[in-house]
């Protein structure tokens, strides 16, 4: 027997995604869980925080970190910033972090390509997803960017 | 009805893992969001982790009178600040994580 709830706030990854219509069920230990396929909610959540026009917060900085498997100095070096400000700024999950714009369009550009090459495993298994280029990377550099003197 | 147990839980549940199928019930989300727990945390404890076989149960569904083991593993995550213990249940294809807990943490 299975219900399905209209809206659900789902906050596993540390910040909260309003899924709709998630399909309710009961496992055989009597507990309830959402029907739901936690790989192709992860990669949906990174395509989406990838077009996201606003400045990535801490958690969502954890979650795309942890996403590309990247350690805090792994992700540092990509980075050119000190992991300890990483850290820093993934702890204050709710505060804008203190990325400038090109190194979270640098960030975006890595989440963009390990998407891809996900999708390229997943394509063989009929797996079927909107196409993200470059061009979906949403943190628009012409108005954050004061070129000159 | 009596219940197999797994003899390589850690497999069946990375095999889960990398399918998407390990879920977490509604229970195990309430107390993730609680205890600031993320699902990224409990992926990162579940690659590394040790079993705990001594603490696995083997319950019954009173609803349902079906008997399931209950597995408990452990592991770090967050670059070794959460010690997380893991309890999941293996209903093929789906792998339920039923409750989490970080052992470093004062409740």
């Amino acid at each position: 027997m299975s219900k399905t709830l209209k809206e659900y706030t789902f906050t596993a990854f540390g910040f909260p995604i309003l899924l709709f219509d998630v399909a309710v069920k009961e496992s055989d230990i009597g507990e309830e869980y959402p029907d739901i396929n936690m790989k192709e909610l992860e990669l949906a959540v990174a395509r989406a925080l990838v077009k996201l026009p606003i400045p990535l917060n801490g958690a969502k900085l954890k979650f795309l970190r942890k996403f590309l498997k990247l350690s805090l100095r792994d992700l540092g070096q990509e980075l050119g910033v000190p992991h300890t400000n990483i850290k820093l700024w993934e702890d204050n999950s709710k505060e804008k972090t203190g990325l400038e714009v090109a190194q979270e369009r640098q960030l975006k550009y890595l989440v963009l390509i390990h998407i891809q090459s996900i999708e390229q495993k997943e394509l063989s298994k009929g797996f079927f997803a909107e196409t993200l280029d470059i061009s979906s990377i949403n943190t628009p550099l012409e108005i954050e960017y004061k070129y000159g003197t | 009805m009596e219940a197999k147990k797994e003899e390589n839980i850690l497999i069946k549940v990375l095999e889960a893992l990398e399918a998407g199928n390990l879920v977490p019930t509604f229970h195990a989300l309430e107390q993730m969001e609680a205890r600031e727990i993320t699902f990224s945390d409990v992926k990162e404890a579940l690659y590394q982790g040790q079993r705990e076989e001594q603490k696995d149960d083997y319950r019954q569904n009173p609803k349902t009178n079906k008997w399931s083991w209950r597995y408990s593993i452990r592991g770090l995550a967050d670059d070794g600040n959460k010690d997380l213990r893991i309890v999941v249940a293996v209903e093929d294809p789906k792998t339920f994580v039923i409750t989490v807990i970080d052992l470093n943490r004062k409740e």
